[in-house]
């Protein structure tokens, strides 16, 4: 009650101030991504390939054509369902393990917490190229650490279309997982210390405490950490590059951010490798505006 | 309740090895030469060795990696402390200054992030071509801003968000003004979460690859780019290239244990009561 006085007394007369602290990050922003994404519809509008862009040719214009084109080839819905459920698995594995691993480090011994985060930080910092090159070499079908240990020397994991993909899933989020951890565990150590005190001075059961006190003051952030997942692991794109050889056996490994670059770069048309950026843009706003909604309707404050 | 970590000490021990696996694979084989790098998987017994690295550094005929690294320095630690002087501010007006339609504002902040960079980056090419700015750090530097600031924002506000509001506006009803009151009382509060976003900044602008690809050459080239090209060039030398990778890891590992020491430490509110 008193608080809301206090938050109302506060909003006359502030606003301003407020906007004038945001303006800079907002113009920032604008300026340097927003022209950007201009350019980028206006590209997918044209046929734009490498004759264009050299000035050998003239642009054509042809409005909707690329989306027209794109919508029609059925390998595109293909890659489009593929990506969706690949990311969805990345995404659930990452924010599993990635609060898991948070959690165990707030309730365990310094050095078992400062392992935990060598691990993490290691995966991390394992840039992707190489991170994907080492996966590869521990899972190789003859001569492969893991083939050796499973006793399973010479099966493949890159050939069977789905294993392929449950690989690359797995190694996406190992080197995802630390974000998740780190950030949740500062979340977790940005609690004051009272709080939780006085949760359990009151009798609440570590449960308890964890569901009624910790996880409503960490919900921000696991809505951050999950949206974030969620743009990543539907961006994909080294990983995939890498380890299933620029998509696997026919494009049956292909996602849309791999597709996108095939079409753009490697057949160097342009305007429809725009237009496949436009429509993955789209389509993580309309994903992630839906679970803001739904979270919403849950009555659930973010 | 005392003993209650001894279960979870085992898992947690159990996790830190499996997790770290692939990276002590590629530590073990850098550390060996040629022929026992190339027996797969590696014996531990083989001996060690600094070849990789002297390879790495010296280069038999190759090219140096410190200009690279130092490009990968600038630009990540330059662009991190840009985001935090914007997203702080931001983030101290969207948690605690109530803007109407602030979660608005914040999908203003997220939907930038969701522009895939492989389509991106022709017209961010054309953007850069136009104002002469290709091949050039200073460049890349503010694109990693822009490309961060937005999950900063979104990072710092959620870490505000869980500081008491009765202390920020007791402050600035005493009329604090934005700096003493970020300084003096949102800083040492919100201490874990700043030291949290300033590593996830530095490591995504680190790692980052695809951009500095397209829009760097030989002069700004950073260490991921680099990197590639190693692999690339000297692929078949396994050791070579898991000390090249080692060594691009490297500063993340060190950026990241300069960050924990603030993200452990534990707050409580009496310091600031």
């Amino acid at each position: 009650m008193s608080q809301q006085v206090v938050r109302t007394r506060f909003r006359r007369g502030d606003g301003r101030v407020a906007y004038a602290y945001l303006a800079p990050a907002l113009l920032v922003l604008a300026g340097l991504l927003g022209y950007p994404i201009y350019q980028l519809v206006l590209i997918s509008l044209f046929d734009y390939g490498q004759e264009q862009v050299s000035g050998g040719a003239a642009l054509e214009f042809l409005g909707l054509g690329n989306y027209r084109a794109l919508l029609s080839d059925s390998q595109f819905w293909t890659v489009l369902a593929q990506t969706v459920g690949f990311a969805a698995v990345c995404v659930l594995g990452t924010l599993l393990v990635g609060t898991a691993l948070a959690v165990l480090s707030t309730r365990v011994r310094t050095w078992a917490r400062t392992l935990l985060f060598l691990a993490a930080l290691g995966a991390w910092a394992t840039p992707a190229v190489a991170g994907s090159t080492i996966w590869l070499f521990l899972f190789d079908a003859n001569f492969g650490f893991v083939n050796e240990v499973l006793g399973t020397t010479g099966f493949s994991w890159t050939y069977d279309r789905w294993i392929a993909f449950g690989l690359v899933a797995a190694q996406v989020i190992w080197c995802s997982f630390p974000f998740v951890m780190v950030t949740l565990y500062a979340g977790i150590k940005a609690i004051p210390v009272e709080v939780v005190e006085a949760a359990a001075l009151d009798g609440a059961s570590t449960w308890r405490t964890a569901r009624s006190v910790i996880l409503p003051l960490l919900r921000p952030l696991l809505l951050i950490v999950t949206i974030q997942s969620i743009i990543w692991d539907f961006k994909v794109f080294t990983q995939i590059y890498v380890m299933t050889n620029g998509g696997g056996i026919a494009g049956r490994n292909l996602v849309l951010n791999v597709y996108a670059y095939q079409q753009a770069f490697a057949a160097s048309q342009y305007g429809m490798g725009a237009a496949i950026g436009v429509v993955m843009t789209a389509l993580l706003l309309l994903i992630t505006f839906g679970y803001l909604r739904a979270l919403r309707r849950t009555g659930e404050e973010l | 309740m005392k003993r209650a970590w001894k279960p979870w000490g085992a898992i947690a021990w159990i996790a830190a090895v499996v997790f770290f696996a692939p990276v002590a694979w590629m530590l073990l084989t850098s550390l060996h030469s040629e022929p026992d790098a190339a027996t797969n998987p590696p014996s531990l017994l083989a001996p060690i060795t600094l070849d990789g690295y002297a390879e790495f550094f010296g280069g038999t005929g190759g090219i140096s990696p410190w200009p690279p690294l130092i490009n990968s320095f600038s630009a990540s630690i330059g662009s991190t402390l840009i985001v935090l002087l914007l997203a702080i501010p931001a983030a101290y007006a969207l948690s605690i200054k109530p803007v109407e339609k602030w979660t608005d504002v914040l999908f203003f902040f997220l939907s930038t992030k969701m522009l895939p960079v492989v389509a991106g980056i022709l017209p961010i090419y054309l953007v850069a071509q136009y104002a002469g700015m290709l091949d050039n750090i200073s460049f890349l530097t503010l694109l990693y801003t822009s490309m961060n600031l937005p999950i900063a924002v979104w990072l710092m506000r959620s870490f505000l968000a869980e500081v008491p509001k009765e202390i920020l506006e007791a402050a600035a009803i005493d009329g604090a003004g934005l700096i003493t009151i970020l300084r003096r009382v949102v800083a040492p509060v919100a201490m874990p979460g700043i030291a949290a976003t300033a590593l996830i900044c530095f490591i995504f602008s680190w790692n980052e690859l695809l951009f500095a690809r397209v829009l760097t050459g030989v002069v700004a080239g950073t260490a991921p780019v680099f990197l590639t090209g190693f692999v690339t060039s000297q692929g078949l030398f396994l050791a070579k290239v898991c000390a090249a990778a080692t060594i691009v890891s490297f500063p993340v590992l060190v950026a990241g244990f300069a960050a924990q020491d603030k993200l452990v430490q534990g707050l409580s509110l009496g310091a600031v009561k």
